[in-house]
This record gives structure tokens, C-alpha cells and sequence, in this order.
């Protein structure tokens, strides 16, 4: 394996000098928002071309904000710190509490960013999943402009994001419409500290009892968060009930294909294991919002 | 050529060190060959056993995938730190009556867990003094520990 010995470490100043410096080393450096990530990936051997690591800590990401459209969450913020946000109190975007939950041990969620989470493009991390189920996107601060990208473009592939040169994420973008949705997210993992064998997460537009809009999204099947829209849309003008979910449950095998299939579960294993969490995470949804709307 | 040497400010225990360190080391190799701090512990090096867990700003951490630059500036309380005046935390004194060392090695990490835990709440649910301490089951003399530790803390 080859070791992780970078020879710099650069806390800029302000978010030109860090697009500057990301420009300057183009793939030999990268974003450290808490490091779990980046030990995890040069304990395999995947880190060994880096040369500097460039930590954003200066730059005063470490907000959660209610902007006129947005809650933006600074890439800074730690997932603990989020877990206690004030965004996320009294039910609002429940299925992002209830992923942070989910994540374990404290210790790293002491230290991991919500920065991290998203910019590392791991297939089995909850955060995005959950993020992705209530339209998140993730604004990206660059040279010459700022833009966003819905989290599931922003995730190309597996540790593939969509950073173009001297860009990074400076925050994520959540619309205020969806605090009010009814959602939820569950996991299966194979010991409580593991990453997901499957999980998924689901946001609802409940109206009167009549689901208007659903979004559902698995984590840890293919090698980027998979929006089932199908197996939303089967929900569309249903009633926000248990018998109603067998609907989306139809589409689902063809939806998800062929999912991975690693040390963790079979492909067919995985797939057994969705259709349950489907059922567990509408289900929880439903209840939140009693069914009512 | 070689790494760029950073001067690094901590606050470890209440004592202001300075220290030099490159970008790829842990807080837990600072820790230990640096400051000589060989309470912490290194186990399994991955993130998963807790060994190495200290205090930095008051949360529990793994110093092992903690960077040290990422303490710069920072309060890290260790093992060593614990007690006052040559007596023990309370935590150390309830880990003793109930013999909750196991073979010793990680119960450095163990305790530290245990301190951010109460630190944050001196009341904590039982599923909280589980989560503290992983793989709970087979822990049930730290748990055991944990719940004197929370008597004698409220009187």
C-alpha cells in the first residue's frame, strides 16, 4: 500500500485564496473538512498522489442559516453539530435527523462534515441520501463564480463529484418547502457502526391525506444515491396509507436494476433488503404526518 | 523535498504546548511520541475501536483519524488529564470498583468516552452509556460503572 505523506497543509484565508490554491494543485490536493474520510481513504491506498490538503476552517462555513429560499448548511458544520441544529427541531426535515442518527460512532460524527459527507461521493453514506430525498443541492464556491447543483448530479459517480477547477462545497442547500414534508430514512447495516448495506429516505407532499409528491432515494445500491421516480410517482394521488405502498413497491425491481453486489450483501440480497426499507421508511413517513395531512 | 513543518498550539490538560508537526500526522501520534502522552492508546488504527478516543473542545474524538494540525488552536484533554490533586475522577473510581478494565488496554478510551458523555449530560439514558462504550453487550461491567458514576455524580 502506498503511504499518505502530504507535504502541505494550507488553511486559507478567504475562498479566493482557497480556489487559487485548489487551482494550483489541481489532483494533488484535496478538501479536508473533519479528515474521517480522507483516513479512511488513505488507510486503502487511494490518497498516496496527494500532496496537500487544504482545510476550509477559516473561511466561516460553520453556519446553519435560513436564507429567503434555503436553510444552508455550511460545509464546515459538524454532522453532531447539525444532529442539534435548530433546522432540524420540531419534526422539520425528519428523515435528515433520523440519518444522523444512524450515523455512528459520536466520535466520528464529532469530527465529519456535512462538507465531507457530500463531496466524498461515497455510494454508502446516509447524509446524502437523506439529503437527496428533499431536493437538497450543493452550492460550490469557484474562481470566478458560485454555483449549485442538485445533490444527485453533484454526485457523478463513486468519488466522482462535480468539481470543476479550484472549486469547492462551501455549503448545502436545502428548499424551505420541504421542511414541512412528511419524510423519513432508515438504514440497514450489518453492526451498528457500519456504513449501509441499504438505506433510503423518502420526502412527501401530503395533502388532505392524498400524497401530491413523493421522493424516494436508496443509498448504497448502485455507485451513486438512486432516485426511484417511478415508484414515487406510482404514489401520486394516494392516499398516505399503508395499502398504498404496494404501488410503489411494483416498480421497484426494475427501478433498481442490478445493485452492487460486494462483501457487504449479493445484489439480490440487497434488493430483498430495499423492498423492506421502502415499506419501514413510507411507513414511519406515514405516521408522522398521521396519515392526515 | 520534504513535508512543511507547522507550529502547532494546543492546550493539552490545561498546559499550553507548542509543538511541530507535519500534515500527515494524527493527534494521536502528537499525543504519544511528541508529548508523551502514552495514556491514549492506539488499537485498531481504522476508526472502529475507540481506544484512542480523547477530548478535543470537549467532544469525544478518535485521535487516531484526527489530524493534528486539526487541533491547532484547540483544548485536548486526554487520560492523563482526568482527576486533580493526585485523586481520581470519579469516572476512574467507578471504573475500579467494578473492575471494568478489562485487559486495560483501551480502558483509557473507554473513560475519556464515558467523561464527554457525562460531561454533556449528567443524566444520560441507559441506551446512552451503551452507545458510549460500543459493543455494549459485551461491556457490561463499563455500563455498570457508568450508572455509579451517575449516582455518585448527583450527590
Amino acid at each position: 500500500m502506498s503511504e499518505f505523506l502530504p507535504k502541505h497543509y494550507f488553511r486559507p484565508e478567504t475562498a479566493s485564496e482557497a480556489s487559487q490554491t485548489l487551482a494550483r494543485y489541481k489532483d494533488r490536493c484535496i478538501v479536508i473538512g473533519g479528515g474521517t474520510v480522507i483516513y479512511e481513504l488513505a488507510q486503502r491506498g487511494l490518497l498516496s498522489d496527494v500532496e496537500a490538503l487544504v482545510d476550509l476552517t477559516r473561511l466561516s462555513l460553520d453556519q446553519v442559516k435560513d436564507g429567503e429560499r434555503f436553510t444552508s448548511i455550511g460545509a464546515s458544520v459538524s454532522l453532531s453539530r447539525l444532529q442539534g441544529s435548530a433546522a432540524l427541531h420540531e419534526g422539520r426535515l425528519a428523515c435528515i435527523g433520523d440519518a444522523l442518527r444512524e450515523i455512528r460512532p459520536l466520535q466520528v460524527k464529532n469530527l465529519a462534515t456535512v462538507g465531507g459527507a457530500v463531496s466524498s461521493c461515497i455510494p454508502f453514506f446516509d447524509l446524502p441520501v437523506a439529503l437527496a430525498s428533499v431536493g437538497a443541492s450543493v452550492e460550490l464556491n469557484g474562481p470566478h463564480a458560485v454555483r449549485s447543483v442538485p445533490i444527485l448530479e453533484f454526485q457523478r459517480d463513486f468519488l466522482q463529484p462535480d468539481l470543476r477547477e479550484g472549486e469547492f462545497v462551501s455549503a448545502v442547500l436545502i428548499p424551505h418547502e420541504m421542511a414541512s414534508r412528511a419524510s423519513a430514512f432508515s438504514k440497514f447495516a450489518l453492526t451498528g457502526d457500519d456504513w449501509a448495506t441499504v438505506n433510503c429516505a423518502c420526502s412527501l407532499e401530503i395533502v388532505k391525506g392524498v400524497i401530491r409528491e413523493a421522493r424516494i432515494v436508496f443509498g448504497a445500491v448502485a455507485s451513486k444515491p438512486l432516485l426511484a421516480e417511478r415508484c414515487g410517482a406510482a404514489l401520486v394521488n394516494r392516499r398516505a396509507e399503508a395499502a398504498s405502498i404496494s404501488k410503489a413497491d411494483e416498480s421497484l425491481d426494475d427501478e433498481l436494476g442490478e445493485p452492487i453486489s460486494d462483501h457487504r450483501a449479493s445484489s439480490a440480497y440487497r434488493k430483498r433488503v430495499a423492498k423492506l426499507l421502502l415499506r419501514t421508511t413510507l411507513e414511519r413517513a406515514f405516521e408522522r404526518r398521521g396519515g392526515g395531512g | 523535498m520534504g513535508a512543511r513543518v507547522e507550529r502547532v498550539k494546543m492546550n493539552v490538560n490545561g498546559i499550553d504546548r507548542e509543538v511541530e508537526v507535519e500534515p500527515w500526522m494524527s493527534l494521536n501520534f502528537v499525543l504519544r511520541e511528541k508529548l508523551s502522552l502514552t495514556g491514549t492508546k492506539k488499537g485498531c488504527d481504522t476508526g472502529g475501536c475507540g481506544a484512542c478516543t480523547v477530548l478535543l473542545g470537549g467532544e469525544a474524538v478518535y485521535s487516531c483519524m484526527t489530524y493534528a494540525m486539526k487541533a491547532d488552536g484547540g483544548r485536548v484533554t486526554t487520560i492523563e488529564g482526568l482527576g486533580s490533586d493526585g485523586n481520581l475522577d470519579l469516572i476512574q473510581v467507578a471504573y475500579a470498583e467494578h473492575y471494568a478494565l478489562q485487559c486495560g488496554y483501551c480502558t483509557p478510551g473507554f473513560i475519556m468516552s464515558t467523561k464527554a458523555l457525562f460531561d454533556a449530560n449528567p443524566d444520560p439514558h441507559s441506551s446512552e452509556t451503551s452507545a458510549a462504550v460500543r459493543a455494549t453487550r459485551r461491556y457490561s461491567r463499563p455500563r455498570s460503572s457508568m450508572k455509579q458514576k451517575k449516582r455518585k455524580g448527583r450527590a
